[in-house]
């Protein structure tokens, strides 16, 4: 949804007064040197933080004036889309890791390695971290921070069943173990696990530690139909036990932070990306942990750490230094970065994490606690995702709820997403 | 065919009563009309029949049956409305069959009714027509041939007429009563034409104000008008009505005074007192012109109209507040503001008392009338 | 001028036509523009792109007839947006229809308080299609739900969500599109009122009951209503849009259960950028729209009498 700030609405009044002025005839100081636009998607506490810096930074550069939005992800998508189509992109965009290669690969960013040491300076960055926004060796992505899918449980919980969460090197058949405990003591309408088997990191990290992945370099699909249905099979099990709720439960469940069933109390475990723990605490009364997947057993790490978010500058920017500026502002700056906190994951400016870790509040400590030990298992971040992939993703979404609904087999599902992921890919 | 008996028969609205207790009866195959003056009631009494008024007392009898109860439906009346009410989505072959498939008469006997109806009221080159596309006089026909297909037990026309213009007015006036004749049914017809009353009824019911002033024949009531309402409604011109007072008293005669001074005699049954108030009332034909001799009467001629076979004279008679009509047979050459000198028919008189009450004239004169 | 030709003559004409209807057009202008420029204009261009690749992102590709082939012979999601579409077409419009005329054939007998009622029974087409109204819709809907709780004192199980059972979920959209009956109802009092009552004292005296009155005499006499109300709600629930997005949040889900045929067009056109095949969709929705109402409009003939007596 479009987020008119108080501060950008004031600034279009003012700059409708000085084109009012200059059509008059008059002859006044330029109003601004340069005019950003900003956008991004996220959630009110990301919006209100990403305002506050944009007015510090405005205040350090008068001459540059920052108009920002901020939408809601599935809003998000389409209107790029749309002001790409229309040549009218903002200067500087949130960038999701899914789309960088397509944006960069059609012209629509640009390479930023020309600003890299004179208006952007990543010199506290991880350059293999950074190396994650690179296209074709050139980069295109400055990453805003790191993530990395987890398991979240409700710890409150936990207490109240008299259960205890075992070492996060547990494996998929001690944490359905785990889960039947709960399960064994947990009252009716309240289930152990979230059944987030359609939500494509878990399925990822599933393919991983078997040596798999979703896609390999070369953009195809990088599992068989038997592996899906083994994946699915597992999931069937813990359905049919009764550790995950039943379809129409699930079928709520949309992804945001309110629909997910943890948030709803229905279950004492969840996953989700790890700079989400703030997002769905807010959502909680109980306190929330974080963890680690579980592992194969003689599997191999399937565990990755990626960017949350980039940052990009558009090909049709009126003023790139002045929007180098502003991106180098956001990932650099102490102050700035005060505000912005770990709400887009862990920052890749090292000293600026470390400042973070001076004086965390508890999910920052918890984010930087799981960080330690996600470092430890961690296998390299997945390729770029080929075109068509966020379509797949629905879809894989979309068959689940064929399983889960009795509608097919976990073999017939395995098929079928292989199939139909191959087509989509086909034909994107 | 049937017979109608209302008693006592009353309709209210709240705490506003429209009709206050009829009594009629209604013979078989008698040509029934109710007439008055807009608002009298008519129309409402002669739905309170059909059934779709309820009624909120006394009784309404058809053939013998109490049919206060008995639904629109059910009654067996058929009823020609004043807008007509074809169904515009049927042809008129629909329209005339409609109650008879409802009654589920057989294909054929429909058929046949329908058929005999068309011929009768001259509409079967239009069977399949549908209404929107007849004049006004076609569908007047076919409104009254839907009720013939039925067959009812009475006909109900509800000023049927008065959306036609004149002449035709006066020809299907001819047909319906010729339908009439024909058929031998026994009909109900609302009219506030008098003329219509007077030409179609065997029988006429002067209503007002929700209260019969009168029923008889059409000639009874220009004959011998109960009341001054009656008298004033019947016949056309009115009847000249002209206050005064009794000025003489003999056997079988009255002296009454009007205008002033001008004294007429008149032969009456009753009893009336020196200086009792009267009305005395003359029908504009039943003046002479007289010479000047004879003459006991001089009009103030105002306005003269010629119509060729008759002459129409308005005027007033000196120190009368009421204007005089007078018609006279043939052609006359009258100036405006002249005097004519005139004379009235003693026998063509009517004496009303102070109520409004007719009296009646001495029983010599009204056997001769 | 000595020789008038016929050319100039008619160029007078015209602009003696021109000069009379001058402010005539000039007050329609406001709207041909918008027709142009925000309707015309882009409806032409979808035409052009339903025969393209076109992925906002670069350039429109000609492509041929792929989009349809691909639309006719491979889509099995087009199949169930249809499939979707038409089963809520025909069952929302004769349901809404049919509850519509038989509040307002309630209302029309009613005397006192007529007007209030009537505004009641229009609430819901007011705030009904509002996203608010879908959001409520849902936790109505959703498991432990007012219907969930009623249907537990009924003897169901509990946890009947049926919202989320791709068995139930689009009867419920079409229960809340019927809900919104106020529009057609409306305009089937002002239909009703429209019926002389003549009309009904004819065929009661003709012996017509009650029912009998309704099919042989209200019905027929509604029925230039019943066909604009047929043609307007039926247009509108090929286009229904909003409460699928809102219920299943734009997903069409439980398994495209509610995948409604212009959710499916936004999927493809906003969330997977296939413009192109979103804009092919697009006219083929348009051709099926059309071919409904010419239906219904040939239909008419046999059903709908117009009352010009009056």
């Amino acid at each position: 949804m479009t987020n008119l700030t108080r501060r950008s609405f004031n600034r279009y009044l003012l700059a409708s007064a000085a084109g009012a002025a200059a059509f008059g005839g008059l002859t006044v100081p330029a109003f601004a040197d340069s005019r950003l636009r900003f956008m991004w998607w996220g959630n009110p506490t990301r919006d209100e933080r990403t305002n506050a810096v944009v007015d510090l930074f405005e205040g350090n550069n008068s001459g540059i004036v920052v108009d920002t939005e901020a939408l809601a992800s599935n809003d998000y998508w389409p209107k790029i889309a749309t002001q790409a189509a229309g040549g009218n992109m903002p200067d500087v965009m949130q960038m999701d890791y899914r789309f960088l290669f397509e944006y960069a690969r059609r012209g629509q960013i640009v390479p930023l390695d020309d600003y890299v040491g004179n208006q952007i300076d990543l010199s506290n960055f991880d350059p293999g971290f950074v190396d994650s926004g690179r296209v074709d060796g050139q980069l295109f992505g400055i990453p805003f921070g790191a993530n990395s899918p987890s398991v979240i449980y409700n710890m409150a919980k936990f207490a109240e069943y008299g259960v205890t969460l075992p070492d996060h090197s547990w494996t998929w058949d001690e944490f359905w173990d785990f889960a039947r405990q709960i399960k064994a003591v947990a009252p009716e309408g309240q289930w152990a696990v979230a059944d987030k088997a359609a939500w494509e990191p878990a399925f990822d990290i599933f393919l991983r530690q078997q040596g798999k992945q979703l896609y390999t370099e070369q953009g195809e699909l990088g599992y068989t139909a038997a592996d899906a249905a083994e994946y699915f099979e597992m999931w069937r099990q813990a359905r049919e036990e009764g550790l995950v709720p039943p379809a129409d439960i699930t079928a709520q469940d949309s992804d945001g932070l309110d629909t997910r069933p943890i948030s709803r109390r229905r279950v004492a475990i969840d996953f989700a990306h790890s700079n989400h723990l703030g997002g769905l605490q807010g959502q909680n009364p109980d306190e929330l942990g974080i963890t680690l997947f579980p592992h194969r057993e003689g599997g191999v790490p399937g565990q990755y750490m990626k960017c949350a978010t980039l940052l990009c500058i558009t090909a049709n920017s009126d003023a790139k230094d002045d929007a180098a500026k502003l991106v180098n502002y956001l990932l650099t700056d102490p102050e700035a970065n005060k505000i912005l906190r770990m709400e887009r994951g862990v920052p890749g400016d090292n000293a600026i994490a470390a400042t973070l870790l001076e004086d965390p509040d508890d999910i920052e400590r918890k984010t930087i606690e799981y960080f330690a030990i996600v470092q430890d298992n961690v296998s390299p971040m997945p390729p770029p995702p080929p075109a068509g992939a966020g379509e797949v993703e629905v879809m894989m979404v979309r068959l689940y709820g064929e399983l889960i609904f009795d509608r097919l087999t976990p073999e017939e599902a395995g098929e079928r997403l292989v199939n139909d992921a191959q087509a989509i890919l086909d034909r994107a | 065919m049937a017979d109608l008996k209302l008693m006592s028969v009353r309709k209210s609205y709240g705490q506003v009563d429209v009709i206050h207790g009829v009594d009629l009866e209604v013979n078989h195959g008698e040509f029934v009309v109710f007439v008055g003056p807009s608002g009298c009631g008519k129309s409402t009494l002669l739905r309170m029949i059909a059934g779709l008024e309820d009624i909120t007392g006394g009784d309404i009898i058809i053939d013998g049956t109490y049919m206060n109860d008995v639904d629109a439906t059910d009654r067996g009346l058929a009823m020609v409305f004043q807008s007509y009410a074809l169904y515009p989505h049927m042809t008129v072959r629909k329209n005339l069959s409609f109650g008879l498939e409802i009654a589920k008469v057989p294909r054929d006997e429909i058929e046949r009714r329908v058929a005999e109806a068309a011929r009768i009221l001259k509409i079967e080159d239009y069977l399949d027509r549908h209404p929107a596309k007849l004049s006004g006089g076609q569908r007047q026909r076919v409104a009254i041939g839907r009720a013939i297909v039925r067959e009812p037990k009475i006909f109900l026309f509800d000023e049927p007429l008065s959306n036609l213009d004149a002449e035709l007015r006066v020809a299907t006036r001819v047909e319906i009563a010729k339908l009439h004749e024909r058929l031998g049914a026994t009909m109900i017809y609302v009219t506030h034409d008098q003329v219509e009353a007077m030409t179609m009824a065997d029988k006429i019911v002067v209503l007002r104000n929700g209260i019969v002033e009168q029923v008889g024949a059409p000639l009874d009531l220009y004959n011998h008008p109960a009341n001054l309402f009656v008298a004033g409604f019947i016949g056309s011109p009115k009847m000249n009505l002209l206050d005064g007072h009794v000025a003489d008293v003999r056997p079988g005669e009255v002296d009454v005074e009007i205008a002033g001074n001008i004294r007429v005699s008149v032969p009456v049954a009753h009893r009336l007192a020196k200086g009792d108030a009267v009305t005395l009332g003359i029908r504009p034909e039943h003046f002479l012109r007289a010479g000047a001799d004879a003459a006991n009467l001089k009009l103030t001629v105002d306005f003269v109209e010629g119509l060729g076979g008759e002459t129409l004279v308005y005027g007033a008679l000196p120190g009368a507040s009421q204007p005089v009509i007078v018609k006279l047979d043939g052609q006359h050459r009258i100036e405006n503001g002249t005097s004519l000198s005139l004379a009235m028919q003693p026998d063509q008189m009517h004496l009303f008392d102070s109520n409004g009450r007719a009296l009646q004239r001495a029983s010599a004169t009204a056997a001769a009338a | 001028m000595a020789t008038i030709t016929s050319t100039s003559s008619r160029w007078d004409a015209f602009a003696r036509q021109w000069r009379r209807g001058r402010s005539g057009y000039m007050f329609l202008i406001p709207w041909l523009i918008g027709f142009f420029a925000l309707t015309l204009g882009p409806a032409l261009a979808s035409l052009y792109l339903a025969f393209t690749k076109y992925d906002i992102l670069t350039p429109p590709v000609f492509t041929g007839l792929d989009n349809f082939r691909y639309m006719f012979l491979q889509d099995y999601r087009f199949r169930q947006a249809l499939q979707v579409t038409f089963t809520y077409v025909l069952w929302s419009v004769p349901l809404k229809l049919g509850l519509a005329l038989l509040i307002a054939i309630a209302l029309d007998k009613g005397t006192r308080g007529v007007d209030l009622y009537r505004a009641i029974f229009y609430l819901p087409s007011l705030i009904g299609g509002s996203v608010a109204i879908a959001v409520l819709w849902r936790q109505l809907f959703d498991r432990d739900g007012l219907t969930d709780q009623l249907l537990q004192l009924l003897g169901w199980p509990p946890g009947t969500s049926i919202l989320n059972n791709p068995d139930h979920a689009l009867k419920t959209l079409i229960v809340l599109s019927v809900w919104q009956f106020g529009a057609p109802m409306v305009i089937f009092l002002a239909g009703l009122r429209q019926i002389p009552q003549d009309l009904h004292e004819a065929a009661r005296m003709d012996g017509a009951k009650t029912m009998q009155r309704f099919f042989r005499i209200t019905l027929p006499m509604l029925a230039p209503v019943i066909f604009f109300n047929l043609i307007m709600q039926t247009i509108d629930a090929f286009k229904a849009f909003t409460q699928a997005f809102v219920v299943s949040a734009g997903t069409g889900g439980p398994i495209d259960s509610t995948l409604f045929y212009t959710l499916y067009l936004y999927q493809e056109g906003f969330a997977f950028f296939r413009m192109g095949y979103a804009s092919a969709l697009a006219w083929f929705l348009l051709i099926i729209i059309a071919a409904f109402t010419a239906l219904t409009f040939l239909s008419a003939k046999y059903w709908v009498h117009y009352d010009d007596t009056r």
